[in-house]
């Protein structure tokens, strides 16, 4: 069962496969886990935050397998919750309900990014993070890794909230851009 | 529903959107552009795709070893070696189990001599009701749960009083598997399931299984609940639902049958 998808593994575990689970979290604790060790800084509320992870996964079955990559969707429901720890705030339902609307409901076929493998999306985007402008990386990483808001980030860096706010913005579509032509959805312009 | 092309400003607040930094008046505006253009809904799906997998870029750490057995224990998932323990179980075969060593003195004798009495009894009545509410059965798992002394039968009945019944034979505190069968239910499309739901004292209600009927709408098969009742929890009633196939697994469908435990 080992050798399985993640969308078989998901579906063996909704008919009752208890093992299925296990082998999910086999694959997948080592991410989430290292996610919640980047934005808490604390090994103990990072592995509380993973057992949540794994437990919310299972008990509010957002995910459906067939749209989007368990990682991505792992990666960013741990993230927004490690965020939600740090601004004492939640987020997540925002972000479960975004997720649904736009990935899982407004998606047809899987982009090529969606459809990578989980070393493969980290290859592509560490890559494409060293290719946008330092000041952008920076921010971004502040306000996705580290949850600062844009005041914070502008009295860190000494800039004023609305370059960091543009800034921020062009640091994802730059991010965007940089990815290879064809790794996310098709431009139905083109 | 349109296609425009994306201007720099749109791009910018697709960016902020997907950023969650549009204020409520932005974000009420940019939604309903977003609906009705293909080309936005687009450009915020990629956005968020590389948003998602901005979440991969960190450094990969090994999570402490225990952490395993402990999420698991919270999912209520066996440990593998039960799981092992419980895949090698011969069905047919009534399940092994150590027994105390007896104490042959007068009082335990005529103690165990009347619980005796009482699990022969209790176990013959099992029979009698499973033979009576189950048209056909899978005998062994259902022989393997009787072996139990303390298992339980519970009737299941339709709440729109259609001619559908059914039970569960069960073992409390062994969740992992049950046996359930039912008679008269309308036989599903392929495309859709019955589902097993458990509710337990807490209002928590728990995934137990999904199944369809032969053409005649019977069904009798064991089920291994992915899922066992958390710890100080009791269970409380049962009920099933017809669901979708693919559909998300909620007890929202409609209620089909149902039983107190």
């Amino acid at each position: 069962m080992k050798d399985l998808s993640d969308a078989e593994l998901v579906h063996r575990w909704r008919v009752g496969e208890q093992r299925a689970i296990a082998i999910l979290y086999d694959r997948y604790a080592g991410l989430v886990y290292s996610i919640a060790y980047r934005v808490l800084q604390n090994a103990q509320e990072a592995e509380d935050l993973t057992q949540d992870i794994f437990v919310t996964f299972w008990e509010k079955d957002y995910f459906d397998p067939t749209r989007g990559a368990l990682s991505s969707f792992l990666g960013v429901l741990t993230r927004s919750r490690a965020i939600d720890k740090i601004r004492q705030r939640n987020t997540t339902q925002s972000f479960l309900a975004r997720w649904q609307q736009t990935i899982a409901e407004g998606s047809t076929d899987p982009s090529p990014l969606e459809a990578a493998t989980t070393r493969e999306t980290q290859a592509m985007i560490g890559q494409a993070m060293q290719q946008i402008p330092a000041l952008q990386r920076q921010i971004l990483e502040l306000n996705y890794y580290q949850g600062m808001s844009h005041s914070q980030i502008s009295e860190s860096l000494g800039l004023t909230s609305g370059v960091v706010k543009s800034r921020l913005r062009q640091a994802l579509v730059q991010l965007k851009t940089q990815i290879a032509p064809g790794q996310l959805g098709k431009d139905k312009d083109s | 529903m349109k296609h425009s092309t994306l201007t720099e400003e749109t791009k910018a607040l697709a960016a902020s959107y997907v950023l969650d930094e549009l204020d409520p008046e932005e974000l009420v505006v940019f939604e309903q552009i977003m609906q009705t253009d293909v080309a936005v809904q687009q450009e915020v799906r990629d956005l968020q795709m590389v948003l998602g997998s901005l979440a991969l870029d960190v450094p990969q750490l090994t999570p402490p070893a225990h952490l395993r057995a402990k999420t698991l224990a919270a999912l209520g998932v066996l440990d593998d070696s039960v799981l092992d323990e419980i895949e090698a179980l011969p069905l047919g075969q009534p399940q092994k189990t150590s027994r105390p060593k007896i104490d042959w003195s007068k009082i335990t004798a005529l103690f165990a001599l009347l619980v005796t009495a009482v699990l022969v009894w209790d176990n013959f009545r099992l029979r009698q009701d499973l033979s009576l509410a189950q048209q056909q059965t899978t005998p062994n798992v259902a022989a393997t749960l009787l072996q139990r002394p303390n298992s339980k039968l519970v009737s299941l009945t339709s709440p729109t009083a259609s001619e559908a019944s059914g039970t569960l034979l069960f073992t409390p505190g062994k969740w992992q598997k049950v046996v359930v069968s039912a008679q008269n239910l309308p036989p599903l499309p392929a495309d859709q399931v019955y589902r097993l739901w458990l509710n337990l004292n807490n209002q928590q209600t728990i995934y137990c299984g999904e199944f369809q009927t032969n053409p005649n709408g019977s069904i009798s098969r064991p089920i291994q609940p992915p899922q066992v009742p958390p710890p100080g929890t009791k269970a409380t009633g049962l009920f099933v639902t017809v669901a979708q196939k693919e559909a998300a697994i909620a007890p929202t469908g409609t209620r089909v049958l149902s039983g107190t435990i």
